[in-house]
């Protein structure tokens, strides 16, 4: 072969190599370009994860946050209907407002147009009762302050008619109350995530929390009461007759309500002294009682001085809910006092009795057996309990004795005590306005009725009122 | 015809290849060379430098990958509590607190009787609440009452419900929308009871919407409506 001829395939060889590696290159750079774009996408990931994290930290104390709101969430909205306790609130609420319920039930069950398309739930209940605005107004506060979020959807009030309200002595309204509540149950509730270090975590954000659980409460109102106001529900023109110079109905009804409470309190007190646990309990209630009775009594002779209750739902209160009660406890007081004590208070009296007297409380030994003192003839029937009478008549005279010895003031200037001779002992007294130093022996009367029986080092021991005291000094 | 050549050797260079042959040989072979170079370069340089990259990369990806998760998971969660606390924060906002309205109510009737302004009693009282949401709801709830004006003075209405929107006696009219216009009709007369006379009149009160209702707005407390009849004595005095 020629050199020529070598040289051409040469050159056709170059050719053919330099194709080939042209390609090659082409599919290099293809491949590369391609490399290129997935490099680029998993920078794109790595960006966006790395840009994800960095939020990481302000996420979990969101999550923290909300995590720990998420209880009370939980009972403002919660997951389950929970009808029984829904009523024993409901129950509790009227209970509190003092209104009777006559009918309850549950609400036809229609969607709720503000809950379309939600995972809430609304129950609606209605209830219908009689009862005043300010019970009401009561009832309405409660609910409206439920933990359990709860809202009156509509209400009707009719007035009570003048007639009932002469028989019932206050204005007891028909009121139909629609409320309702709400739960929430979503589909695909969401797993709680382990987060490191939570509780130190949560701590750090206490701040958060409390900001955060006071913007998600429900607002609420505080009620007052009536604050001594009318209900406008009640018709307030009064009988033309004696209408001049009279009170007005708002000033009737503040007074009647006074003494109302005034004997509300003392049906309370009647019934801590129908429980008192042993005498002296029960004659320190019984005296709270009095105290009361002859506060309402001062009232009720005020009134009838003074006022005139012409206002027809007042006088009937007054009638109903202050002079009926009131004789009733007077009634029963008595018939409590007229009673001679069962032997076990007597039993319990004289170990009350002996401990105060271990303590020198002497005049709570002498108020206690005060207690039985006016029954005492009473207990004569009855030999056993006399006898238990008879000793706490002892205690008291022991009682009565060691007190009055207390209450002597006597003032010692030492004792001489010889060996085989009378002891005496020095009593300093005021003689025509002087101190005088006077020296008594055995049996000598330092006072009338103080005798000295026994003369120790420190203490003399005296004869008084038929008891052996002993003064140390 | 068959030639032979004989020449010697050193004649015959006139039978090489020509330079041009040469160069476009030599040409390709460089070229061909220099495409190799290339696709070494690309092939075993940048192609190799940008699967360690991505390979470092990946690895860098796959320890991101469970904080993410944990962050997508956090994510979840928060949604599941922000959506709830949405909806509680919804229906709360459409709640009326009607003890707060009914305690306005009785100060305004309560006040104005004492001032001698008004005389004003009810027969019944009907609140309501509507179900409705969007923007074109025309109602968002009312309360209706049948009241009287213990008075002969047809003025002693429009007091009242002049009243029912002073912001120092009551909240009423961050709840509700103004009153409807005074009217009334004079009931007949009843010579046993004082006063004898009474307009009947209706009173009529729009809810707001719940956007434009005021929230916490609310009478004074017990003692501060003292402390303020305290003032009010002092300022007479």
């Amino acid at each position: 072969m020629s050199s020529r001829k070598t040289w051409l395939t040469l050159v056709m060889g170059s050719i053919v190599v330099c194709g080939s590696l042209g390609g090659m290159v082409h599919v290099a750079r293809r491949d590369i370009a391609v490399a290129r774009v997935d490099l680029q996408a998993v920078q794109d990931q790595v960006n966006v994860a790395r840009s994800t994290i960095t939020l990481t930290p302000k996420l979990e104390r969101e999550v923290i946050v909300l995590r720990e709101l998420s209880t009370f969430v939980e009972e403002t909205l919660p997951s389950t209907e929970d009808l029984t306790t829904l009523i024993e609130d409901l129950k509790d609420y009227l209970q509190e407002a003092d209104v009777d319920v006559e009918s309850f039930g549950l609400r036809p069950d229609r969607p709720s147009e503000l809950t379309r398309n939600t995972d809430i739930d609304r129950i609606g209940y209605k209830l219908t009762f009689d009862g005043g605005l300010f019970d009401f107004m009561r009832f309405l506060s409660r609910i409206e302050s439920d933990e359990r979020f709860m809202a009156v959807r509509s209400f009707k009030l009719v007035s009570s008619s003048r007639e009932n309200m002469e028989r019932d002595g206050r204005a007891l309204h028909k009121i139909t109350v629609d409320i309702e509540t709400y739960t929430y149950s979503p589909e695909d509730a969401a797993r709680e995530v382990i987060i490191d270090g939570y509780d130190r975590k949560r701590d750090l954000l206490v701040g958060d929390i409390g900001t955060r659980s006071k913007v998600l409460r429900p607002e609420t109102y505080s009620f007052y009461g009536d604050r001594g106001r009318r209900d406008p529900w009640v018709d307030l023109r009064t009988p033309a007759e004696g209408e001049a110079g009279g009170l007005s109905v708002q000033d009737q009804v503040i007074l009647v309500e006074a003494l109302i409470e005034l004997v509300d309190r003392a049906q309370v007190e009647w019934g801590e002294v129908q429980l008192a646990s042993n005498s002296i309990d029960r004659i320190v209630k019984r005296g709270r009682l009095g105290k009361t009775l002859a506060q309402v009594d001062e009232e009720l002779r005020r009134l009838n001085a003074n006022v005139e209750i012409r206002y027809v739902p007042a006088m009937r209160r007054l009638e109903l809910e202050v002079l009926d009660p009131r004789e009733a406890l007077r009634l029963a007081l008595e018939e409590n006092l007229r009673g001679a004590p069962p032997k076990e208070e007597l039993l319990a009296l004289e170990e009350a009795m002996l401990n105060h007297l271990e303590l020198a409380e002497f005049t709570l030994a002498m108020e206690a057996y005060a207690t039985i003192e006016p029954s005492f003839d009473l207990l004569q029937a009855d030999p056993k309990r006399w006898e238990v009478a008879h000793r706490l008549q002892e205690l008291d005279n022991q009682a009565r004795a060691a007190y009055e010895f207390s209450e002597l003031s006597l003032e010692f200037g030492g004792s001489v005590i010889i060996e085989l001779g009378d002891p005496s002992v020095i009593v300093i007294q005021q003689v025509g306005g002087e101190r005088q130093a006077r020296s008594f022996s055995v049996g000598d009367f330092v006072l009338p009725g103080l005798e000295v029986a026994a003369v120790r080092p420190n203490e003399v021991v005296f004869y008084f009122q038929g008891y052996e005291l002993t003064r140390v000094y | 015809m068959i030639t032979i050549d004989l020449l010697p050797e050193e004649y015959r260079s006139k039978i090489r290849p020509s330079l041009k042959l040469q160069a476009i040989g030599y040409g390709f072979l460089a070229a061909a060379v220099s495409l190799f170079a290339w696709w070494a370069w690309l092939a075993f340089g940048v192609s190799m430098s940008l699967q360690t990259e991505q390979a470092s990369l990946e690895s860098e990806l796959a320890g991101l990958v469970p904080q993410v998760e944990y962050n997508q998971s956090l994510q979840a969660e928060a949604a599941f509590h922000a959506a709830r606390e949405d909806t509680l924060a919804t229906i709360t906002s459409s709640r009326v607190l009607w003890t707060q309205v009914l305690d306005d109510l009785t100060d305004v009737v309560n006040q104005g009787h004492e001032d001698d302004r008004h005389t004003i009693w009810f027969d019944d009282l009907s609140a309501k609440v509507e179900d409705r949401v969007g923007n074109e709801q025309r109602s968002f709830g009312l309360l209706d009452a049948q009241g009287h004006s213990g008075s002969g003075e047809i003025d002693q209405i429009s007091h009242f419900l002049a009243d029912l929107t002073d912001r120092e006696i009551s909240g009423l009219s961050g709840i509700f929308g103004p009153p409807s216009a005074p009217e009334g009709r004079r009931s007949p007369s009843d010579p046993e009871v004082v006063p004898s006379v009474d307009f009947s009149f209706p009173l009529h009160l729009d809810l707001l919407p719940t956007a434009e209702r005021e929230h916490g707005a609310s009478t004074p407390t017990p003692e501060q409506t003292e402390n303020t009849v305290e003032q009010s004595q002092g300022e007479a005095q």
